[in-house]
Order: C-alpha cells, then structure tokens, then sequence
C-alpha cells in the first residue's frame, strides 16, 4: 500500500510538471508565434507603473472594446498586458526590445510580421489627450486590417 | 557713490544677460544671436523610470560634452512639467501633453525647425550608449 502511494505521488507530480510545462509554451509562444493572420496588441509595463502607464493599457482597452470588439470575439485581434519584469515574459519582451513600459501593434499575415511602436505616441497622450490616443490606435489598427 | 552703485548694478545685470541662467533643471541662454538649438524635455508629476532615465541621460549629453554651448548660450536646455498651467504654451506648441523629447533649431534668432525625438528616446533609452552616440550625433549636426 506504501509502494502503491509513493508510485501514485510520483506519478501526479510527473504529470503536473509536464501539464506546467505545457502551460509555460503556451504562454510565451502563446503570445506570439502560435498565432497566424491575427493582431496582437501588446501592452508592456514594470511591476512599478505610472499614471501615464496604466493610462495607455486603460485607453488600448477601451480603444479595442469601442471599435473593434468584433474583432476581439472573432480571434482577429488579441490584447496582451505583460509585465516584462516577470521572468515568462522575458522571452517576449526581448523580442519587441520591451525593456519598460511599451505598446506594439504587431500583424501577422501569413507568417510574415509587422510591427509598430506607439510607446511615444502613448506617453504624450493617452494620459491628457485620451481622444487624441484613441484616434491614433484606432487608425494604425484600421490600417493593419484592411 | 550712489550713481557708482547704480552704475554697478546695471553693469552686473547687462553682463548676466549674456551667460547662461538656471532655473531649476531649465538653462536658458538670453542670447538669441548665439542660440543655434533649444532641447525640450516634458514630462508629467507622476513618473516612471523609463521618463526619468531619459532626462538623466540627455542631462548627462549635454552636461558632459556641451558645457561650454550651455554656457555660451549656443545651446539651451529645457526640463518642463507638462502638467504646470505656465508651460500651457509651450505643450500646446509640441504636442507634448505627456513625456516628450523634442528640439527646435535656431539661426540667426528665428526657429527654422523643430524635430520630435519622443519615438527615437523611448526606443533607444533601454541602451544608453547608443542613446548617447545618437544624441551627440544629432546635436553636432545642428550646432555646426
């Protein structure tokens, strides 16, 4: 009966590793190259936010939920908040030279990659000029689904 | 030896007039014959280390390789609250409602033109030596 809980214990322990494993893969590549002829949306930040941080993950959202939630249901665009102090994220924040607080917009088409950089764009205005962020993301997203 | 004083006094604010003045992290020339480049940086009360990082290291440029410019008035730095009702002007005139780094040329006193860095400074401040080289670059090609 002993032999039969120390097999099972290390059975259960095997198989979580594995499923954790699995998991972590779906993470990191689960943001990013298992994806095809979508958009990715990625909000960077440090564990440590400002205003102005949080302010442009608060208007990509509301950006995304006012003109493009269609998009959202059907898979077309998918939205990523990532802390790039997190050792999983390393991977992905290195990738997009994310070292801080950031926004890429990233279309994948067949394979093939296209990426833009509004971190600026979000730091002059998503925290006083909300309308002004929102008409640019808009338009940028607008563009890469045409 | 009253007019000596007064004479004194007037003689010591002309001759101020010509170096430059620090206003807090702001230095400005007054001399608008000499001025061949203003840099901006705006940025708002509550900051994060990436806005922070990027006025050090233009601080750090400009205080370790244009002191002289400061001095003489060729260049002239400005570090500005964005969020300050007396900086409406300027933050209208940039766009600068957030962080933003920016630059204006000048010849013969008039502006001639004036560059956004903001995209360029949040890319490359993750690398502060490239941000350095980059920075100097562009400053010896306007100042020349």
């Amino acid at each position: 009966m002993k032999n039969l809980l120390i097999i099972f214990s290390v059975m259960l322990i095997f198989v979580s590793s594995c499923q954790q494993s699995g998991n972590n893969q779906d993470k990191t590549s689960g943001t990013d190259t298992a994806y095809d002829n979508v958009i990715l949306v990625y909000n960077f930040y440090n564990t440590y936010r400002c205003a102005s941080c949080v302010a442009i993950e608060d208007a990509t959202k509301k950006t995304l939920n006012t003109y493009f939630s269609k998009e959202l249901k059907e898979g077309k665009i998918k939205q990523f908040s990532l802390n790039v102090d997190k050792s999983e994220n390393r991977k992905i924040a290195e990738k997009y030279e994310a070292y801080g607080a950031g926004l890429r917009i990233t279309k994948i088409e067949n394979g093939k990659e296209q990426t833009i950089d509004l971190t600026a764009e979000g730091f002059k205005y998503a925290k006083s000029k909300e309308d002004k962020f929102i008409e640019i993301l808009k338009s940028k997203i607008d563009k890469f689904l045409k | 030896m009253k007019a000596f004083f007064i004479s004194a006094a007037i003689l010591i604010l002309l001759s101020s007039g010509a170096e430059a003045q620090t206003i807090g992290d702001t230095i400005i020339s007054n001399n608008i014959q000499n001025l061949k480049l203003k840099v901006y940086y705006f940025h708002v009360t509550d900051r994060c280390n990436t806005c922070y990082s990027i006025e050090k290291n233009i601080k750090k440029v400009l205080f370790e390789n244009y002191q002289e410019e400061l001095n003489k008035g060729i260049i002239d730095l400005y570090v500005l609250n964005c969020e300050l009702p007396k900086n409406k002007d300027l933050v209208e005139k940039f766009s600068a409602y957030g962080s933003t780094t920016a630059i204006s040329v000048y010849e013969y006193g008039k502006e001639i033109a004036i560059e956004d860095l903001s995209s360029w400074a949040f890319k490359k401040i993750y690398n502060p030596e490239l941000f350095a080289k980059e920075l100097k670059e562009k400053i010896n090609s306007l100042i020349q």
